[in-house]
């Protein structure tokens, strides 16, 4: 188990990259901590690895305090996002260094190396030189070094974003299949929003050096609790509506929607967002009861499977999916002649105060559908 | 970037051609000088002959009847100096770029800064007080002292090169290192030390070169000939009124003193010139 | 706290010799140079203050113009002409001639003369010049014109002599630092000249020129400062003469210290170049440096 506490970095003294940042992470889980650059997430992935040192806090390695350890005291392994691999040596050298440094005689040395090549499939990189090597084999390599001698934790510090994007699907089952097979304590950080849902069990999400929330993908989209996370989740993007809560009903423009989702407690006539997803949004091409808010049509994209038509709702802009793929040449039409057509929230949406960006949806109360 | 042979036209062929006629005729002066001063020395009186090289073996009598001594002292003492400055330089140099690149510690930036200013420094200005310093010292008119001066002369521009070497090695591969067990020294023992040597092969270069060649400092910091080096040696008789008289012997000299310049320079003439190039980095 | 002592121990470990070596060679001599300008310090080692007997005695000294004056035309001529010719190398080597082999074959023969040890190329210098029939250019003299007489060249034109010595020497530097600059210049640069139908000399006067220009101000700073600072050539070629028609500053003040015991004045003389070349220094940084290199 992992235990970071109280966590506070400054740089020079004035620039605050973490405050009073705190994290457990269970034994053999995979966490992603994700966020935009200049978040914390390398600063707290460097921490833990002990190549920097946090100006105040302590972080606890099954209870054991490693805050003042070296690097090379915690048993760790870290896979760089430019792979750092050691030009000047083979593949193989690269791989069994760590190990070298452990002081396992030589034949052992190899022999590990060799057996995590394989379960890498690189074996026939061996006796070549990292600049022989392209990115994705490269990455293989920076992971062989990294496990070989089995570390209690696994670091990976954006290791997916000098690959292209086929690569970077490929390695990221290398590393789900690496994770499963021997269940290391795995902490990844990144900044794409889809390689942390692929792989982590837990996503901690990071702005300003604090969390935002820390929890499992579905739930992050799902429930966000805030406008950051709801922001920085799934693809497209969350749908945000100005509205104002008035009573038990919602005002959007000039519609009026009963709430249907339990609220925590909040002034009434407070000012919201409604952050809904397109898939999530009842669509007519009237007003109907499901559908009483109007939307103006801006243009529509046949996806194959779906349709996604994009509008805006005062001046929202929102995009929502319609399944009947029939009314495609009527939404092109409409969206050629301004005309608009009709939406709804639907059943299940998130309500973010515009004040403080805090999600008020009492999910506690939200029967499981 | 193109190390491939580069496609011409035959418009640029042709002003390549007339290029390279120019930069013959433009060097042709300076190269004849050189070739013919060193051709001297192997004519005695309009013969073909080795008789001008006897200094290398023993004492020789020239036309004047002066005795020069044999060049042997003169050759060892110039050689364990250039061997000490060389690998001194290197080394000190090597500590201090990485300690400006690499290391977090108050004064850093402060020294990071002087370094610029001490590579400009007129130091030949200094001679005169640092005569005084190594008699304070008791290094005077010892090899040691002119050792060290020669380091320390050269020391603020090999460093600055070196440190441009470490600058430009990723954090990752450090931290890396680190994290793979090792300790920063042994660390930078077995991966980084590696990756400067292009640096560590340029500043050796510039290093030997100049500790070979120096003359003004045994010419100022060491009295009485109790330490012939090569520079010294060959300057007592040049400055003999009769050396018209043995111009080829001196040529002969100077053929012993080019050769090891001249098989060092054809070995690493591609980082003299990097080398040279790194110097004017970042100004 | 406990992790910055640390690391500031073990940054001054790896320094310490750097720092050892730079406070006795650097620091000490620059502080003691300018101690000693003040006294009367000679041959005896007495320290006896002077005040500023020996500043007074330089502007009294007339001398000092002349060797003011040798100094002043000796830089700016020959600081100008390398210049000059570095960039006529470098554009010769890096823009017209663009075969590897070539370029690299001539700039490899312009770096002989800076590797050659002073003691030698001096001894090279003054066979090629000597004023008897043994020196070379006379020789071709009198082989040409026969009966002429053999001339002693550097008695008769010392100035000429030590500035195309250090012409040729100084030449290596700057023509690598120039053509090194060249070869950044993108090529789409001359491409669109080309196509624009430029003449070479407009595309050296409105491409290349501008595109290195602050390698230029590096260099003629660089030069400066070697030409005031270094007199080694000067030493072996003419040691200042004759009657001090190439003595420069710094000579002078070896000459004064090195061979007139006079170390307090010499190092009176020293102080007011290395204040000059303090200033030359700041004047360059002032200016903007030399400014990063362009991004690929």
């Amino acid at each position: 188990m992992i235990e970071i506490r109280n966590l506070r970095k400054e740089f020079n003294h004035d620039v605050v990259a973490l405050d009073n940042f705190s994290l457990t992470i269970e034994d053999g889980e995979f966490v992603a901590l994700l966020g935009p650059s200049g978040c914390g997430k390398s600063t707290t992935l460097n921490c833990l690895a002990g190549l920097l040192d946090p100006t105040s806090g302590i972080i606890l390695f099954n209870g054991q305090d490693v805050t003042g350890l070296e690097p090379r005291e915690r048993n760790i392994g870290m896979v760089f996002q430019s792979y750092a691999l050691y030009p000047h040596l083979s593949v193989l050298d690269n791989i069994a260094f760590p190990l070298k440094q452990k002081k396992v005689d030589k034949e052992t040395r190899y022999r590990k190396a060799r057996e995590v090549a394989k379960v890498l499939q690189i074996e026939h990189l061996l006796e070549r030189k990292p600049h022989e090597l392209s990115g994705g084999q490269q990455q293989r390599v920076a992971m062989c070094r990294a496990i070989v001698k089995e570390p209690d934790v696994l670091l990976l510090d954006e290791p997916m974003s000098n690959l292209d994007a086929r690569l970077k699907i490929e390695i990221r089952e290398v590393i789900k299949d690496i994770h499963q097979k021997l269940g290391i304590t795995s902490i990844i950080v990144t900044h794409d929003q889809e390689e942390a849902m692929a792989l982590a069990d837990r996503i901690a999400i990071l702005d300003c050096g604090k969390t935002q929330q820390f929890d499992t993908p579905d739930n992050l989209y799902e429930k966000p609790a805030n406008l950051f996370v709801a922001n920085f989740m799934g693809n497209p993007p969350m749908n945000f509506i100005k509205a104002r809560l008035e009573g038990n009903r919602i005002r959007i423009m000039d519609s009026y929607i009963n709430i249907e989702m339990p609220l925590l407690p909040h002034e009434d006539g407070s000012d919201v967002k409604i952050g809904t997803r397109s898939h999530k949004m009842p669509f007519s091409l009237d007003r109907s009861e499901d559908a009483p808010i109007r939307m103006e049509v801006r243009n529509v994209e046949n996806l194959g499977k779906e349709l996604l038509v994009y509008g805006s709702i005062g001046d929202d802009e929102i995009r929502v999916s319609v399944q009947d793929k029939s009314l495609y040449s009527e939404l092109r039409s409409r969206a050629g002649r301004k005309h608009s057509c009709y939406v709804g929230l639907g059943k299940s949406y998130n309500v973010f105060m515009t004040s403080d960006g805090n999600n008020i949806v009492d999910f506690k109360e939200v029967k499981n559908a | 970037m193109s190390k491939n042979k580069v496609m011409l036209t035959k418009r640029e062929r042709k002003r390549q051609n007339i290029a390279i006629a120019v930069m013959f005729l433009f060097i042709l002066p300076v190269a004849v000088m050189f070739a013919s001063f060193f051709l001297m020395a192997f004519f005695k009186d309009g013969h073909l002959s080795l008789e001008n090289f006897e200094f290398v073996i023993r004492p020789m009598k020239l036309r004047d009847q002066t005795t020069i001594p044999a060049i042997g002292k003169a050759l060892r003492n110039s050689v364990i100096f250039t061997v000490c400055v060389t690998i001194m330089e290197v080394i000190t140099s090597l500590m201090a770029g990485y300690a400006l690149s690499r290391l977090d510690f108050r004064g850093r930036k402060t020294i990071q800064g002087g370094l610029l200013v001490l590579r400009m420094f007129p130091t030949l200005l200094l001679l005169i007080a640092v005569l005084y310093v190594l008699m304070a010292t008791k290094m005077a008119n010892s090899l040691l002292g002119v050792v060290l001066v020669a380091i320390s002369f050269r020391l603020p521009g090999s460093t600055y090169i070196i440190k441009n070497f470490f600058d430009g090695i990723p954090r990752d591969i450090e931290n890396s290192t680190l994290v793979d067990g090792c300790t920063r020294f042994s660390g930078f023992r077995q991966v980084i030390i590696h990756l400067v040597k292009p640096g560590i092969v340029s500043i050796t270069v510039f290093s030997f070169l100049s500790a070979w060649s120096n003359f003004i400092l045994f010419n100022t910091l060491l009295f009485g000939n109790r330490t012939p080096v090569m520079a010294t040696y060959i300057r007592a008789i040049t400055r003999n009124e009769q050396m018209i008289a043995s111009f080829n012997v001196v040529a002969a000299m100077g053929i012993i003193y080019m050769l090891p310049v001249l098989v060092f320079f054809v070995m690493t003439q591609k980082q003299l010139m990097e080398g040279n190039i790194n110097t004017s980095k970042g100004l | 706290m406990k992790n910055t002592r640390n690391k500031n121990i073990q940054g001054y470990a790896f320094l310490s010799p750097f720092l050892i070596l730079i406070s006795l060679f650097y620091i000490a001599p620059s502080v003691l140079t300018i101690v000693m300008s003040f006294t009367s310090l000679d041959g005896a080692f007495i320290w006896e203050w002077d005040g500023f007997g020996n500043y007074l005695k330089i502007f009294k000294d007339p001398n000092t113009v002349i060797i003011l004056r040798n100094t002043v035309v000796y830089i700016l001529v020959t600081m100008v002409l390398t210049i000059i010719l570095d960039l006529f190398i470098a554009i010769m080597t890096t823009y017209f001639i663009k075969e590897e082999k070539w370029s690299s074959f001539f700039k490899s023969l312009i770096m002989i003369p800076m590797i050659t040890p002073s003691v030698v190329y001096s001894v090279l210098w003054i066979w090629f010049l000597d004023a008897s029939e043994a020196g070379f250019i006379n020789r071709i003299l009198i082989s040409v014109f026969k009966g002429a007489e053999p001339v002693n060249w550097i008695a008769r034109y010392p100035f000429v002599v030590i500035i195309i010595a250090q012409l040729v020497v100084s030449l290596a530097y700057g023509s690598i630092i120039f053509s090194s600059a060249i070869k950044a210049i993108p090529d789409n640069q001359f491409k669109a000249a080309h196509v624009d139908g430029a003449s070479e000399w407009e595309i050296v006067k409105t491409i290349i020129i501008p595109n290195i220009s602050s390698h230029i101000r590096f260099i003629a700073m660089w030069e400066t400062l070697g030409l005031m600072t270094n007199y080694i050539n000067i030493l072996l070629l003419t040691n200042g003469g004759p009657l001090n028609r190439t003595e420069v500053w710094a000579l002078s003040a070896y000459h004064k210290a090195f061979v007139g015991q006079k170390y307090g004045y010499g190092a009176a003389i020293s102080v007011l170049l290395i204040l000059v070349v303090f200033m030359i220094m700041l004047l360059f940084k002032a200016t903007g440096g030399i400014g990063r290199r362009r991004g690929k």
